[in-house]
Order: structure tokens, then sequence, then C-alpha cells
């Protein structure tokens, strides 16, 4: 059964039509992926379904419960995560509190302050800092960390490897796979494409707000002409 | 000598009232972009109604509390069937808030009139202190005491509640907090009404310095938005701050140079908005 399952949504920024008829499923325990040009909608997509911008048509199915007008705060607390693009710390939390906001009461699980600490030790040692003081790895790392506190079924992350250097996408590769592992589901947004083609279990190419590809990623590897065509690689 | 601790004195004092007006306009804007016209008239509506309950032989600091509430439950009221819509909004809710503060004001007159009230401190603090060649009214240090003590209450559930976390959060970026789970409207309320309650809650503390008269609401306006402007908008902490400066500077200006007082508080302000337009302790704009 699909964890997330977006049916036809039609999504627009004032007059402009960004998502025009989507539509994307997400199993349990996998990672989707998402993957496009800049521009063509996966932000918008990742937007609609957290309810920051809510479709004016179509559906969203959480947990088989439609979510597409409920506000964002009752989204996240149902168990959608979100890693957002351009990490959005708060820059007046420190990072402990920045992680403690992102707890539900009432949704216990296996991440707390603790285990979230345990798998990013270097936010421990940077507990009492502010947000505003951290690196970009380091925000990464609250980023993910906030949306874990939530005890969520499903992450969504929306190109967590902007800015990153090199060994720190490393590091986030290895991190989307133990998260994996733990059996939640992942929607990734994704611009580096063999990071998102390592980890993923299917995947979508957006062009121009449509679905144009959804399948196995290795047809994305080897298919060059998808490539060049969809993602201008 | 004793002209500067004679003004420092009645500056902080005055300046600690502005803080229980200022508080509130800087938390309200910070977190929902509301311009409050009507926070000062909450205070003058507390003074008021404090007023009338000492008149009927309610002790000084409980009528002075009990006004507060009464002005926040106007407050939520306001707020709750006309502002909640129109937050991010500011022009709407500027405009809504300055219609709410001139019934406020029409209401006042109405029904107490148009002659100044003064207030009486309570017995024991209404006398004179000397301390040294200064002479002083006890009552502008228990204001002092009183209003730091509040600020410190504030800071406190700012800094060391959940809930004061998930308000500077939604501070910094609203759709994130929502995003997290952070019923942020929810907020809204609480920080409307603890605004409207610390002002109303103002208006009797500050009867004995201020008294109570019709466009008393007018012209401390002025000097609470030149607090926020100083302090930085959405910050406690600036607030506190920015109230001191601003009586002390309103102090003195009225001391040294009584013809140019405006002129006095509009410099700092106007230095501010040209080299540090976020204020003292606000974020960059």
């Amino acid at each position: 059964m699909n964890l997330l399952a977006v049916e036809e949504i039609h999504t627009y920024y004032e007059h402009s039509h960004v998502l025009q008829g989507v539509s994307l499923e997400a199993p349990a325990g996998a990672v989707t992926a998402i993957l496009g040009r800049n521009g063509v909608g996966k932000t918008t997509l990742i937007r609609s379904v957290i309810g920051f911008t809510p479709p004016r048509a179509g559906s969203i199915r959480f947990n088989d419960a439609a979510i597409e007008r409920l506000p964002s705060h009752a989204i996240a607390r149902l168990g959608v995560g979100l890693v957002p693009q351009g990490r959005r710390i708060f820059p007046s939390l420190t990072v402990q509190e920045n992680l403690t906001i992102g707890g539900v009461p009432g949704r216990p699980g296996r991440w707390s302050l603790e285990t979230v600490y345990a798998m990013f030790p270097r936010l421990r040692e940077r507990a009492a800092n502010y947000g505003g003081q951290l690196s970009g790895g380091e925000q990464q790392m609250v980023a993910i960390g906030r949306a874990l506190m939530s005890n969520p079924v499903l992450l969504m992350m929306d190109e967590p490897s902007e800015g990153l250097a090199p060994l720190i996408v490393h590091e986030l590769q290895n991190t989307m796979r133990r998260l994996k592992e733990t059996g939640l589901a992942i929607v990734l947004v994704e611009q580096n494409l063999p990071l998102a083609l390592s980890v993923a279990d299917t995947a979508y190419i957006i062009s121009k707000g449509r679905v144009v590809f959804a399948g196995d990623p290795e047809e994305i590897r080897t298919n060059a002409q998808l490539r060049t065509t969809h993602l201008g690689i | 000598m004793q002209f500067y601790v004679q003004n420092a004195l009645g500056g902080l004092a005055y300046g600690s009232l502005l803080f229980l007006i200022a508080s509130g306009l800087t938390l309200i804007f910070g977190l929902m972009r509301i311009i409050n016209l009507a926070q000062t008239a909450f205070y003058l509506l507390g003074a008021y109604v404090g007023l009338a309950l000492v008149a009927h032989g309610l002790n000084f600091w409980v009528a002075s509390v009990a006004a507060g509430i009464v002005t926040m439950a106007l407050g939520l009221a306001v707020y709750s069937a006309f502002l909640h819509r129109y937050h991010a909004d500011p022009l709407t809710s500027l405009l809504l808030t300055l219609g709410f503060a001139l019934i406020l004001d029409d209401v006042i007159l109405a029904t107490w009139g148009g002659d100044p009230h003064s207030i009486a401190a309570p017995p024991f603090l209404a006398q004179s202190l000397q301390v040294g060649g200064v002479i002083f009214p006890a009552y502008w240090l228990a204001v002092i005491a009183i209003s730091t003590t509040i600020a410190v209450v504030l800071f406190v559930a700012m800094h060391r509640t959940m809930l004061g976390v998930m308000i500077r959060a939604a501070v910094d970026d609203e759709e994130m907090a929502r995003g997290v789970g952070v019923d942020v409207n929810r907020s809204f309320y609480i920080v409307f009404a603890a605004g409207a309650l610390v002002a109303g809650i103002g208006g009797l503390l500050g009867g004995p310095i201020t008294s109570a008269y019709p466009g008393l609401d007018g012209e401390l306006t002025p000097l609470a938005f030149a607090v926020v402007i100083v302090g930085g908008m959405g910050s406690l902490t600036g607030a506190f701050v920015g109230s001191l400066l601003i009586g002390l500077v309103n102090a003195f200006g009225k001391a040294m140079f009584p013809e140019l007082s405006y002129f006095t508080i509009f410099v700092p302000v106007a230095l501010i908005m040209a080299f540090r337009p976020q204020g003292l302790f606000g974020r960059k704009l």
C-alpha cells in the first residue's frame, strides 16, 4: 500500500500554474526520488504535500487520509517530516531548541534528543550554539534531526546536498541509507543525480509541471536520451 | 549631581512604563506583522478600569491586575473577531487597530469624561525618599522593580519554556515553524493576549506617574514606537533596553532642552534607522 498518494494535483503561485496535474506514489519504507531541472516544480510538489502551498485541485492522501486541506502543522504531526530546501534552521534558537521544537507530544518512537545526538555526535557538542552560527553540514544535521524528532513515517528531503562539500555529501548518503534501514520512507528531491540514484528505489522525473517519467532509477542511469531531454545531463 | 540622579531615576521609571507597552508591541509585530496601534489605548483602558476598581475599594495591586485581565479579554475579543484574519497583512491590520484605538478613546471619553484623573500611589509608597541630596518619589523605585520583574518573567517564558521556543521559531520563520508541527495560530492568540494583559496592568501602575486623561495614549504611541525601533522589532531584550534608553533620553531631553523634547527622542531613532535599521537587538532585515 502507498504511504503517500498524490493524485492529479494542480498547484499555483498566484497566477502561475506550476504543477499541472502531478500524480505520485511513495510506498512505505522506500526511497522515492524526484528529479528534474531547476524550476520544474519539484519544490512546489514538496510544498503542496506539507501544506505550505496547498493544491487548488487534486488530492493528497497520507496513510489513507486526505491531507490536502489540512494546515501544515497538522500534516507534520501526522508523521510527515520535512527537511526543506535551504534547511531553514531557526537562527535564534539553539541547536537543542531547534531539535526539541521538532518533537510532537504523543508520537513516541525511536527518535529522541538522545538518539538524534547519537546519530550526529557533532550536534551534542554544538547543543548550546545558535542556529545562525552553524556550518552548512551542521545545519543539514540539525534539519534532519529536527524532522526526525517527530518520529515521522515519511521524510521529505528537498535538495539536501545543496551547497555541501563532497565529503559531507558522502556522509549525507550514509545517513539516508541508515534512515532507510530503519524503515523510514523518504521522498527525495535532488539535483545530485548520482546521489539520488544511489539511494532511490523508484524515481520520478518532472518537467514543466508534469510527470514525464516514473519507474526504475536504473533506467535513468542507462537511458542517455532520457537524461539529456529531461535532466540536461 | 542631584539633577542627573533625579532625572536618571525619573527616566528609568518612565522607561519602565514604556516597556510594559512596548514589550507587547514588539512581540506582536515580530510574530504576526501586526502593528498594534491600540496597544497604548489598552494601557489607558487599564488605567481607567483600575481607577474605577480602586474607587470601589479594591486594593491598588489587585485592581491593577484585574484591569489587566479586563483589557486582555477585550484584546482577545478584538483579535479573534477581526485581527486574526489579517496577520501578515500590515496595512489592513494597522487600519483595524487604529480604528479600535479611536473607538476605545471615545468609549473612555464617554464613560469617564474629559478631565484628567490623578491616581494616587498606594499609601506606603506615597512618600518621597531623600538619599543624599536627591529627593524622589518612592513609587518610582516600585515601578522600576515591578517592570523589571515583569521583564524577567517574560524573558524566562520566552527562553525557558516550550511555548517561548515556539514563539521565537515563528518569529524567525513562521512557515517553517508550521512545517515542524507548531500550531502558530495558537501562539498568536497567546502573544496578543499577553501584550494586552501587560499593557493593561501598566495603566494603573503608571497612573501615579502619567495620570489618566483622554489623549494620553496618543502621546505614548510615538514613544512606544521609538522603543521598538531602537530595540529592534520582535526582540524582548531590545524592548527592555530601548524602553530605558528612551525613558532616559525623554527625561533629560525635557529637563535640558524642553523646547526640543520631541527632537531629542527622535534623534536616536533617526540615527538607528540610518545606521542600524534592524535596531540594537533585532535581526538583520
